[in-house]
């Protein structure tokens, strides 16, 4: 288990170098330079190649490139051309923000849909599970700022009962939180209905229910179980996703996280601060992709038996 | 009627499907007394799975009992409550499968499997239980039980699985033990080991065994009394030497004459024509069409009748030779 964890955070640095280096190479083919995007419009051409010369620009790209990867692992990551102020100090601060938002959504969508995918695959074709069918197709259809809206204007102006934007105490969360997981959880209902759905023909439930298992316990004990592994990876391909993907909701709530920085780098062709988010981003998505493979090891013996050849 | 041991008293087995109600099992009637083994053959669909999951509680969706009573020591189970039959099931009757492959659970560590049902059953405390699991383990023949109460299933061969299977039913040394084609899955030495062990628990528990299997070669090595049964009714009831030696039934003897014979050079027979679907039970005698002997009588309902003592047969034909 532990060769094969070890194995897998090998695999991940060639896998970052190469994502480093496509990012690295699209931001290079950006209109403007640098220099300009520093001294803005009133400059003279002169000052801008100038500052442009400073910072290497006209160096060839992959000289750039191995500069930038022998900067990054001393943790430096450049300069905002905005801000004038390590790209670093920028990004950390919104990082917890984000992380929460994605983390409590992740969570609410997983024990939602779970529990409702359980509910409708034991009451298959009953009136309840029609509905949550009706449901879930609503809520995975519906952009996630229109939800926010909506909600906006039921909960924040009809019934003011929850704060429309800002960030402070838990009830700014309640909302954006719930604009990303309920469309989350219509995804992750519909396969955990499927996946038991599988299970629940298998031999070895018919064993379970011959030891005397009570049904609760054939579901969580035998059946969920069993059908955790496709439902894990797409709680991990939404949380990966949340991670990067909540700037439409950061930007309805008006939350100042992850997504807010990366859409004002874009605007203000902040090269290094777009660089590092994206570089940031695409290493939580593998984290979180490992995490998820550790988790089929876990749930499934059979995977490691499979990747590692042997179990022990 | 015995007292101890499980008691089938004509029971019928409804299933409701889309095409209609089909009733795969009825009016069966069958005994066995404590300790002894009883076979239940038949070929595929006749019901005998569903006479043993009927017994068990554990119909498919759609199946209801309809009719009869099932006694275990004299306590009628029929009318048991799904959470009645769960507190006995495991407990005083347990079933093992055929398909050792897929009836254990395969992400649970085999020694974890066994140990739930003490859980279920038991009052036995947390860190006693393992030692009982052990010890079964050790019973049913699994060399290395320390090493192997940690495997997992796809860790262990089929005979294994089986084993692992056997001690899971009988851990709480049950009253009755359901086989439902035990051996089918394994080839025939492990068959072999299979079944000495399971005549082996019976005389160490006491404990009475539900035989079900399409294979008279099983039958012959360990079964007391075999009842044969033909689309949802059981044709011929009797003592294991009188089925072999002294067949009654057409359907058994056709059973019978259709076996490969070291000792008999004849081409072998076999039985004509096909069984027929559940739903279109023919009239009268269900064999009547594939039966040598059938004649106009045969379309009325033949009657289960004692030829010889403790020899039940279902057909007009025997009770004549009788007489």
């Amino acid at each position: 288990m532990i060769r094969y964890i070890a194995k897998r955070l090998l695999i991940m640095i060639p896998t970052m170098l190469a994502i480093i280096f496509i990012i690295f190479f699209i931001i290079h083919l950006m209109p403007n330079t640098p220099g300009r995007v520093i001294l803005g419009i009133s400059a003279s051409e002169e000052q801008v190649i100038e500052k442009n010369k400073e910072l290497g620009y006209y160096d060839p790209v992959p000289v750039q490139y191995v500069h930038y990867i022998i900067n990054a692992l001393k943790g430096d990551f450049g300069v905002s051309y905005q801000f004038g102020r390590p790209v670093f100090d920028i990004l950390l601060p919104k990082f917890p923000i984000t992380f929460r938002l994605a983390f409590l959504a992740i969570l609410t969508s997983s024990i939602l849909g779970i529990l409702l995918g359980i509910l409708s695959a034991e009451k298959k074709y009953s009136a309840a599970d029609v509905a949550m069918t009706v449901l879930a197709l609503f809520f995975a259809s519906v952009p996630t700022f229109f939800l926010g809206i909506i909600m906006m204007l039921f909960f924040a102006l009809r019934l003011g009962i929850l704060p429309s934007s800002g960030s402070g105490n838990w009830t700014h969360m309640v909302m954006p939180v719930l604009s990303l997981a309920l469309p989350s959880a219509a995804f992750i209902s519909r396969i955990t209905r499927s996946t038991m759905l599988d299970t629940i023909p298998e031999d070895y439930v018919m064993t379970a229910r011959a030891k005397g298992c009570s049904p609760i316990r054939i579901i969580f004990a035998h059946e969920l179980r069993n059908a955790m592994m496709p439902v894990v990876t797409e709680v991990g391909m939404n949380f990966a996703g949340l991670l990067g993907g909540s700037v439409i909701v950061e930007n309805v709530f008006g939350l100042p996280g992850f997504g807010n920085i990366i859409l004002n780098a874009i605007n203000t062709k902040d090269g290094p601060v777009l660089m590092a988010a994206v570089v940031f981003l695409s290493f939580m998505f593998m984290i979180v992709m490992l995490v998820v493979d550790i988790t089929y090891a876990l749930l499934d013996p059979r995977v490691t038996a499979r990747t590692v050849g042997g179990a022990k | 009627m015995t007292e101890n041991g499980l008691v089938v008293d004509n029971l019928s087995v409804t299933l409701k499907t889309r095409d209609g109600d089909l009733m795969p099992v009825s009016c069966v009637s069958m005994e066995i007394p404590q300790g002894c083994i009883v076979g239940l053959v038949g070929e595929s669909g006749c019901g005998k799975s569903m006479t043993a999951r009927s017994v068990m509680g554990l119909l498919p969706y759609g199946g209801s009992i309809s009719g009869g009573h099932i006694f275990l020591d004299g306590t009628d189970i029929s009318a048991f409550t799904p959470k009645q039959m769960r507190s006995i099931n495991g407990s005083r009757i347990s079933m093992i499968f055929q398909e050792p492959m897929t009836s254990l659970n395969p992400v649970v560590r085999v020694g974890k499997q066994i140990e739930e049902v003490l859980l279920l059953h038991t009052d036995i405390p947390k860190e006693q239980r393992k030692e009982h699991v052990l010890e079964i383990m050790r019973e049913v023949g699994i060399p290395e039980a320390e090493r192997r109460y940690r495997a997992y299933p796809f860790e262990l061969s089929g005979g294994l699985r089986q084993r692992v299977m056997i001690a899971m039913a009988m851990i709480c040394k049950p009253e009755l033990l359901i086989a439902d084609e035990p051996t089918t899955a394994l080839d025939v030495t492990i068959e072999a080991q299979i079944l000495k062990l399971m005549e082996s628990l019976r005389r160490s528990f006491n404990t009475s065994v539900l035989l079900i299997t399409h294979n008279l070669g099983v039958v012959a090595r360990i079964c007391d009394t075999v009842n044969v049964m033909y689309m949802g009714q059981i044709v011929e009831s009797c003592v294991k030497t009188a089925l072999f030696e002294n067949p009654q039934h057409p359907y058994t003897q056709g059973l019978l004459a259709s076996l490969p014979r070291l000792d008999r050079s004849e081409r072998l027979t076999n039985i004509k024509g096909t069984v027929p679907p559940l739903n279109a039970v023919p009239e009268g005698c269900r064999f009547a069409d594939r039966c040598p002997l059938a004649t106009g009588l045969c379309r009325t309902d033949p009657p289960y009748q004692e030829t010889e003592p403790g020899h039940f047969v279902r057909c007009h034909h025997c009770s004549k030779k009788e007489a």
